[in-house]
């Protein structure tokens, strides 16, 4: 029933992979600077994307972030909408060569992960929708500013090394400054939102010693990151490198949680087939349905994977991917 | 036409002599160019002129430098032999020659930036004067064009070639934007003061000057429109700054690791960018090491001028492939504007002829009713179309290839139409070639005459 939003998120697929390509390829090759063209390829996907995830919002009739991919893809769109707004004033290939690229693995990684249903509460509950939400949009601009932190490194290494003739054209270092810190700001306001919604969340829900759950501490771990990057740059007037280092650890921990906790499978944040468990491990199965959701041999065999999902798993459990059952 | 180009350049000649046939205002070369355009032969004139280059640019009607070459020795006044500093070029060669000025091939430091502005003024003013014509207004438009492209696709304008320029680019790598950002200089020095006039270019807003001495920090802060410190406030006023340019001549150390240690401290480590211009140097080398700061000495600029050459050396192959493809293009464009009036002339010949023909036996014709006539103005009209129709064709289609020339030449030569000055020598051979081919000969030298005797008249 969603081919449409299929063959969008097929085009936000590939268009993301070919920004981030071209993205790169502009940064180090010399000649025309051609990335207004790669910005419109990246903008192009971005609304690809944005269209794939109404379609299927309304044919699912959930929230965007209901299942792992889901959730994944929803990060990733966030990414590229953060992206696009701060290419808008900065307009820098090396900035879109790893925001681009980070999109793309994102939804490259969650396909090529062990499918794991969704989470039925989230259906349901508005306040966790809330904490997704806030969580995700928190992340994205955290992965922003993880970015903008690698580039002003780049930057600094570079100028303090001496030995460059023509460099790669990238943010000079206080404009990265800047830009990181705004985006840190953003990110870190989203992500204690998403903290506090957690917590009133959990303390109504969740039985028992909540704060041991892993993904409620290497939340905490991030966001404490963020308050020492805040705290050091504002009051112990920290500049440069230091921070810098800061917000690429906070990132690294938020990634730790989103990816690990679902990895691992550990805790009550990961996404998992609870009630249907049994029926989805066998990995073998994973690389093809992972090309299948991609809308490469989607349309084909879209009425086949329907129904063995209907079958087998009932509900939405197997449409793990966006787009498909 | 032919475009023709005189001139001499920082590789020909010396200053002494450039400098004796430079115009340096528009005025002066508007000037020039009127009295150029009143050579006989001249019917476009340009005149490029910067301090490396004096060029005219010229569209004759004859292939011959003389009359350029004798402009430029009548602008550089008696007492000295010219010749041996002037070039002249014709044709491709010129075009090219244009098309490398513009992109910065032929400049001292190759891919220098403001030649292609200096074309551009040239064209400017040789339009404003009315001495450009069809020609060479092309000639410089795409002359332009490969120099914007030359800029755009290569990096042969990129990339800091003086060691002032160069503290410009990494002060822009460090701040971005240098729009209100301060700066301080310590001592003075001739770079110094030059870097520090590209960064007040470039935005820099406040500028503070410190010296050993507060009399010679006070004369040169208000000479550059500055504030003036003595060196014991040296600190306070590196706090204020981002950018520190010293160049003094002292013979230790001016600016301390602890000192600078203190200064990052007080300015909350807000980077800071040391230029350090001077030999011995000023600053010690360990500054370059703490957090935050860049410390640039005149080594590390200067090898990274060194560097930025060598990159432009390397682009130089690309660059001359664009400027070829634009002389290209230009040629094209020159074989397809030479058919225009070939043709223009050959249907005014087919049309004299008609008319001339129709008015020779109108008598013949006058029981015709004014309608018949009309008809018979219509049949010969088409007939006309009709026998020019195909040549047209065929011309315009081998005007773009390289034996487009003969083709017109032919052309002109069959049809007589390289007007009556030439005439008697013309009509010999066609008449004899003319009776090759067909058997109306007869009636065909006729109408030749006819005409001619009309162009006589016209």
């Amino acid at each position: 029933m969603s081919a449409a939003s299929h063959c969008f998120f097929g085009i936000a697929y590939v268009l993301y992979f070919l920004s981030a390509i071209g993205y790169a390829a502009n940064l180090i090759a010399r000649g025309k600077d051609r990335s207004r063209s790669v910005f419109f390829a990246a903008a192009f996907g971005f609304a690809s994307h944005t269209a794939a995830l109404i379609l299927h919002g309304l044919v699912e009739g959930h929230a965007p972030f209901t299942t792992l991919f889901e959730s994944a893809s929803f990060l990733a769109w966030a990414l590229v909408l953060i992206f696009l707004v701060v290419d808008r004033s900065y307009g820098l290939s090396s900035l879109g060569a790893l925001a681009m690229s980070m999109a793309f693995l994102i939804i490259f990684a969650a396909s090529t992960l062990p499918p794991n249903g969704h989470d039925p509460l989230v259906a349901k509950n508005h306040s966790l929708k809330i904490h997704i939400a806030m969580s995700l949009l928190g992340y994205a601009s955290l992965g922003m500013a993880f970015c903008t932190a690698v580039i002003y490194l780049l930057q600094e290494r570079r100028l303090k090394s001496k030995k460059f003739a023509l460099g790669w054209k990238l943010l000079s270092l206080e404009d990265a400054d800047v830009l990181a810190n705004r985006l840190a700001a953003v990110g870190f306001a989203l992500l204690t939102m998403g903290l506090i919604t957690g917590f009133i969340f959990a303390a109504r829900e969740w039985k028992g010693f909540w704060l041991v759950d892993p993904k409620v501490i290497t939340s905490m771990a991030a966001w404490s990151v963020y308050v020492a990057y805040l705290y050091t740059r504002d009051v112990c007037g920290w500049r440069g490198r230091r921070t810098m280092l800061l917000l690429i650890a906070g990132f690294i921990a938020v990634l730790a949680g989103y990816i690990g906790v679902n990895a691992a499978d550990v805790g009550r944040h990961a996404y998992r087939p609870r009630l249907f468990g049994s029926a989805f491990t066998k990995p073998a199965s994973f690389a093809g349905e992972a090309l299948g959701r991609f809308g490469l041999r989607a349309v084909a065999e879209k009425p086949r994977v329907s129904v063995a999902s209907r079958k087998h798993a009932g509900e939405n459990t197997r449409c793990f991917f966006l787009g498909t059952g | 036409m032919h475009i023709v180009l005189v001139g001499v350049n920082h590789k020909t000649a010396p200053v002494e002599v450039r400098e004796r046939l430079a115009f340096p205002t528009p005025s002066r070369v508007g000037d020039g160019l009127l009295r150029l355009k009143q050579r006989p032969g001249v019917l476009e004139a340009a005149i490029l002129s910067t301090c490396n280059r004096t060029e005219l640019y010229a569209s004759m009607s004859e292939p011959s430098d003389a009359q350029l070459r004798g402009f430029l020795s009548e602008a550089f006044g008696a007492g000295g032999e010219l010749d041996e500093y002037v070039y002249s070029m014709m044709e491709e060669s010129a075009v090219l020659h244009l098309m490398r000025v513009a992109a910065g091939l032929d400049s001292m430091i190759v891919g220098e930036g403001q030649v292609l502005g200096q074309v551009r003024s040239a064209m400017q003013v040789a339009e404003e004067f009315g001495t450009l014509g069809t020609v060479l207004s092309c000639l410089f438009r795409y002359a332009l064009q490969a120099g914007k492209r030359v800029r755009a696709e290569t990096q042969i304008t990129r990339g800091a070639v003086s060691v002032s320029s160069a503290a410009v680019e990494l002060a822009r790598d460090i701040f971005g934007n240098l729009e209100g950002r301060s700066a301080l200089i310590v001592g003075a020095g001739e770079t110094g003061e030059l870097t520090l006039k590209l960064l007040v270019d470039e935005g820099v807003s406040s500028v503070i000057v410190a010296n050993r001495t507060y009399d010679r920090a006070k004369e040169l802060a208000e000479k550059l429109g500055a504030d003036a410190v003595n060196f014991d406030k040296l600190e306070d006023a590196m706090v204020k700054s981002d950018i520190v340019i010293s160049s003094t001549a002292a013979t230790h150390a001016v600016i301390r690791v602890d000192q600078v240690q203190r200064v990052m401290h007080r300015r909350h480590q807000r980077p800071i960018f040391i230029i350090d211009i001077a030999v011995p140097r000023d600053v010690e080398p360990e500054v370059g090491r703490l957090e935050n700061v860049f410390l640039y000495d005149i080594d590390d600029l200067q090898s990274m001028v060194a560097r930025n050459l060598n990159v432009r050396e390397r682009e130089v192959y690309k660059a001359q492939t664009i400027v070829e493809q634009e002389a290209e293009e230009f040629m094209r464009w020159r074989r397809t504007l030479s058919v225009a009036p070939v043709l223009a002339d050959l249907q005014r010949r087919f049309e004299d002829i008609r008319q001339a023909e129709l008015a020779k036996t109108e008598r013949r014709f006058s029981h015709l009713s004014e309608r018949d006539r009309e008809l018979l103005d219509l049949l010969t009209k088409g007939i006309v179309k009709r026998i020019l129709k195909e040549p047209i064709r065929q011309l315009k289609d081998h005007a773009e290839t390289p034996d487009g020339a003969s083709y017109l030449r032919a052309v002109r030569h069959l049809f007589g139409l390289d007007g009556v000055d030439e005439g008697p020598e013309h009509r010999r051979p066609k008449k004899s070639l003319g009776g090759g081919p067909s058997d109306d000969g007869d009636s065909d030298g006729q109408v030749n005459d006819g005409v001619n005797q009309g162009g006589v008249q016209a």
